[in-house]
């Protein structure tokens, strides 16, 4: 709680005043609904004090219009009545903060979305609902604890290989200074030949020109961290020794290394991907029957769509130099995104064959014995060069993972926050992720990844950090220390402290509310969903007549 | 008829606002409390719903695995099935009351979750403490 | 701590009856670290039982409060205003607090809303193991750390027994045989010469099989003059 925030367990006091400004949004709420009714419902309501309708209330001179009027000194909280606050917020709670209103004393009535597209009768009845609604849940908001972090403008990097010298060139380039933490003895500049090959290199130039704004720390691990985005303290080991790192931002940077597989014992006269790439490169002459074998010998490992992405660009390289070699690519799933759909479909016009197999195939004198998937049937295919995947393995993910509590895919890669929407995130604000030892990626890039991180961690620490908000706080009179919300909270944010009381550290709530849900005690709040403002709100909610 | 809905504000709010924004959107009579997450859901708000004459309640929020904060879901799920059992106890039908997951872009599904509770309450009834309330 | 589960709704409904002015009483203490009775649960009993009243017209007054400790008297005092015009209490504190409310307000129903299970450890939350019997002589320096009392289905001195499978017991094949448990302790304290000394019969006079049981701290004990002018209260 800062000075200004009453404390989320605390009384309700009442508004100060309310001003409601209501929105035609272009004429589209006011086609159905009378906002002069809405004005008049608003007017009469305790504690209103100014009451303005609009055509576009987003529009500069509305904006204008309503700054002056929260500027008039009885108003410290208000409505907005027009469109979603996922549209209007952020110009809102901006326009609020400059007429020093507490951000989070405004408050949306959906109206476009939620009523404008009933008919008149309906859409009215529903407006002056969600009005009543809206104007109740105002008067009972308090003012949130809110404060800017300081930003360290250092990254802390751990990673093992290129994905960490990329994520580390780009940053020095926005001007923060990194350090990178590495597991290995020595930083490996690019990683084995693959298609899309990891842009290391030129750790030397980069090391000089960046002075001491770049550190590398070999042969250190990650032990555990506190803090959080704009000021970390990472605490990190090497040998006996044991010190922190304090940093803005963490970018976890691993890189597969390269490994022994058993499927390299169980073929004989079997290559990697690599070592053919290497002929390819060489323009050896290839044999007459190439297959491919793009499989894990674990059947429930995450399937890696780079192993069949490297199949689909050799094959039609090999097809391309020996256009006699018959060239079969067998796996468990093809994966080919974005233009890579080009590639594979040009491989298959240029006459490589594509199996799809659940089972790793068998060897039976020459040939390989594979079960079509699609058929059921077993299927001898010669082989008189047989490819498999490179081997590497995740290196460091597990202790990583220890470290930040966070979560290792199937395969033992980091997971990230979500593949699709979120893939250089982990969940843990401020701590991003790239590397070939994270989670299966969906089409971009090792490279790409950590210039995405890295770009995610410069812009982090090139704004304002503001903490707070409707976030999570604890009266220490009613908690019972029983751990609940530390052991429920993904983001670390509470913690029992000195007085042997739970506490929330507001820079890492997200104000999700878990903890308020499951507190046996009663013990934790969220500002603006508090236990009270809820039941009122479903008071408010369901109070009119049904229909 | 009132059927009250606990939206998480990442997933199932933008789903909702994309749903009603059709033309012949959902019955007006389906009202809707915002939560930052599904995991702020308590017992007690469900429980107080019904009180106050909710005829059904549902509990909509991201798929599974989607949820912005991890598992807030799926902690709403636990006690989505315990409220039921408290329901079913104290003489309301646990059917009244459903989970549901979608994603912000599946507004299409939300018609679908609505239909269904409307004709739970159609086969129900409506929630007998409308009446019976002292 | 004293491990609680919550007894089904339907129980206190029934129990309750003809009572109309209920009073809900939950505990910081126990109960709401293995959350069965915190104020959060007294909270959503309270919800339940209006519920049901509403629902069938009972016209029941239900109100909830929370103590820091049910088990004490300066606390269970604090609901007195709570308790006017109440011709029941169900509570969700333990065993202990449930009695201790009843002394204060003996004229009322005592409806218990847990059974009051062990004393035990969360082996993670939500799962609560018994780990202590409460024998009143305690032989942990004997056994490894490991109570045989609580632990031995049996609650043998000198275990296991022939029922003892593959470390489990044989009356459930999730439950660890504790003379298993202790041997593996005092095998990795490198003591199995203690698995060599008898233990002797047990005094269970002791125990709870010797009556309720009466604990003394001479120097805590306020002599009529400390108790006259102090701050503890009759």
């Amino acid at each position: 709680m800062t000075e200004k925030s009453p404390p989320a367990h605390g009384p309700i006091g009442s508004p100060e005043g309310v001003g409601v400004f209501i929105c035609s949004c272009g004429g589209i709420i006011s086609r159905k609904i009378d906002l002069q009714r809405l004005r008049a419902l608003a007017a009469a309501y305790p504690n209103v004090r100014d009451v303005v309708s609009f055509d576009q209330c987003c529009q500069g001179p509305a904006m204008g219009e309503i700054r002056l009027s929260l500027m008039a000194g009885d108003i410290d909280r208000f409505v907005v009545v027009g469109c979603s606050a996922r549209t209007a917020s952020d110009r809102f709670e901006q326009l609020a903060e400059s007429a020093g209103i507490c951000p989070d004393l405004v408050t949306f009535s959906n109206l476009l979305d939620l009523c404008a597209a009933y008919s008149k009768p309906e859409a009215q009845s529903k407006a002056e609902h969600m009005l009543r609604t809206s104007l109740k849940r105002s008067t009972m908001l308090q003012i949130t604890p809110r404060s800017e972090e300081e930003r360290l403008m250092t990254v802390l990097v751990i990673g093992n290989g290129p994905s960490a010298i990329t994520a580390s060139r780009s940053l020095l380039d926005e001007g923060l200074s990194v350090v990178v933490v590495n597991p290995t003895q020595r930083l490996e500049e690019s990683d084995h030949q693959s298609v899309i090959p990891l842009e290391g290199g030129a750790l030397e130039q980069m090391t000089k020109a960046a002075g001491d704004r770049f550190r590398v720390l070999d042969g250190t691990e990650v032990l555990s961290f506190t803090g959080h985005p704009g000021h970390f303290l990472v605490t990190v080991s090497k040998g006996r020794e044991k010190w922190e790192e304090a940093s803005g931002a963490i970018i976890i940077a691993l890189d597969k290394v390269g490994s022994e597989g058993l499927m390299s014992s169980y073929l004989p006269g079997t290559i990697t991907q690599e070592e053919l790439e290497a002929k390819l490169k060489a323009l050896e002459k290839l044999p007459k029957n190439i297959v491919m074998v793009a499989m894990d010998e674990d059947e429930t490992a995450e399937r890696s769509p780079m192993s069949t992405h490297d199949a689909v660009h050799h094959s039609m390289h090999a097809k391309g130099l020996s256009s006699s070699s018959s060239v079969t690519v067998i796996a468990r799933e093809f994966y080919a995104f974005g233009q890579c759909e080009v590639g594979y479909r040009k491989a298959q016009e240029m006459g490589v064959r594509f199996i799809r197999s659940e089972k790793i195939p068998a060897v039976d004198e020459g040939s390989l014995i594979v079960n079509d998937i699609h058929t059921g049937y077993d299927i001898r295919i010669p082989a008189d060069m047989i490819v498999i995947d490179n081997r590497t393995q995740s290196f460091g993910t597990k202790k990583v993972a220890k470290a930040f509590s966070l979560p290792l895919a199937v395969d033992g890669t980091m997971a990230r926050a979500n593949p699709k929407s979120r893939p250089v995130a982990t969940h843990l604000p401020g701590i991003f992720l790239c590397g070939s030892a994270s989670e299966m990626n969906l089409g971009a890039g090792p490279t790409m990844s950590a210039k995405a991180a890295a770009s995610r961690a410069a812009s982090l620490l090139h704004s304002r950090i503001m903490s707070g908000g409707n976030v999570a706080e604890v009266d220490p009179k009613r908690c019972s220390s029983c751990m609940t919300c530390v052991r429920t909270c993904p983001f670390h944010a509470p913690r029992i402290g000195k007085e042997g009381k739970a506490e929330v550290d507001i820079a890492l709530c997200q104000g999700c509310g878990m903890c308020a849900a499951s507190c046996p005690s009663k013990a934790i709040q969220v500002y603006s969903w508090r236990d009270d403002q809820i039941i009122a709100e479903i008071s408010s909610v369901l109070e009119d007549e049904g229909q | 008829m009132r059927i009250i809905g606990f939206v998480c504000r990442d997933s199932a709010l933008p789903a909702v606002e994309h749903a009603a924004s059709k033309e012949d959107p959902y019955p007006s009579f389906i009202t809707l409390v915002e939560m930052p997450c599904t995991g702020r859901v308590d017992v007690v708000h469900i429980l107080r719903a019904f009180r106050e004459g909710a005829d059904a309640v549902f509990v909509a929020g991201c798929l599974e695995g989607n949820c912005k904060y991890q598992y807030g879901n799926i902690e709403a799920r636990k006690r989505v099935t315990l409220t039921k059992s408290l329901l079913q106890a104290a003489g309301l039908e646990p059917e009244r009351l459903e989970m549901f997951n979608l994603a912000s872009n599946q507004g299409w599904r939300f018609p679908e979750i609505v239909q269904e509770m409307v004709s739970r309450v159609e086969r129900l009834g409506p929630n007998p403490i409308g009446k019976v309330k002292t | 701590m004293i491990i609680a589960e919550q007894k089904p709704l339907d129980f206190v409904i029934e129990t309750l009856d003809e009572h109309k002015n209920v009073l809900v009483v939950g505990c910081r203490s126990c109960v709401a670290v293995c959350l069965a009775g915190g104020e959060k649960e007294a909270g959503i009993l309270k919800e339940s039982l209006h519920l049901h009243s509403d629902l069938t017209g009972k016209g029941w007054n239900i109100e909830e409060i929370t103590l820091e400790r049910a088990c004490e008297k300066e606390w269970v005092r604090e609901m007195a205003s709570a308790m006017e015009g109440k011709d029941a209490v169900v509570s969700l504190a333990c065993g202990v607090g449930a009695q201790v409310i009843h002394e204060m307000y003996p004229s009322v129903l005592m409806v218990p809303g847990v059974n009051t299970v062990s004393m035990g450890a969360p082996d993670e939350q939500g799962i609560y193991m018994e780990k202590c019997a409460g024998c009143g002589d305690c032989v942990l320096h004997l056994t490894g750390g490991i109570c045989p009392v609580a632990r031995c289905s049996k609650s043998l001195m000198n275990g296991p027994c022939g029922g003892s499978q593959k470390g489990k017991c044989e009356i459930d094949p999730d439950t660890p045989c504790g003379w298993d448990l202790i041997y593996r302790s005092l095998k990795e304290q490198g003591r199995l010469d203690l698995m060599d000394v008898l233990i002797p019969p047990k005094n269970w006079r002791l125990s709870r099989s010797g009556g309720p049981r009466k604990t003394v701290r001479k120097e805590a004990v306020q002599t009529p003059e400390e108790k006259r002018i102090g701050g503890a209260s009759q």
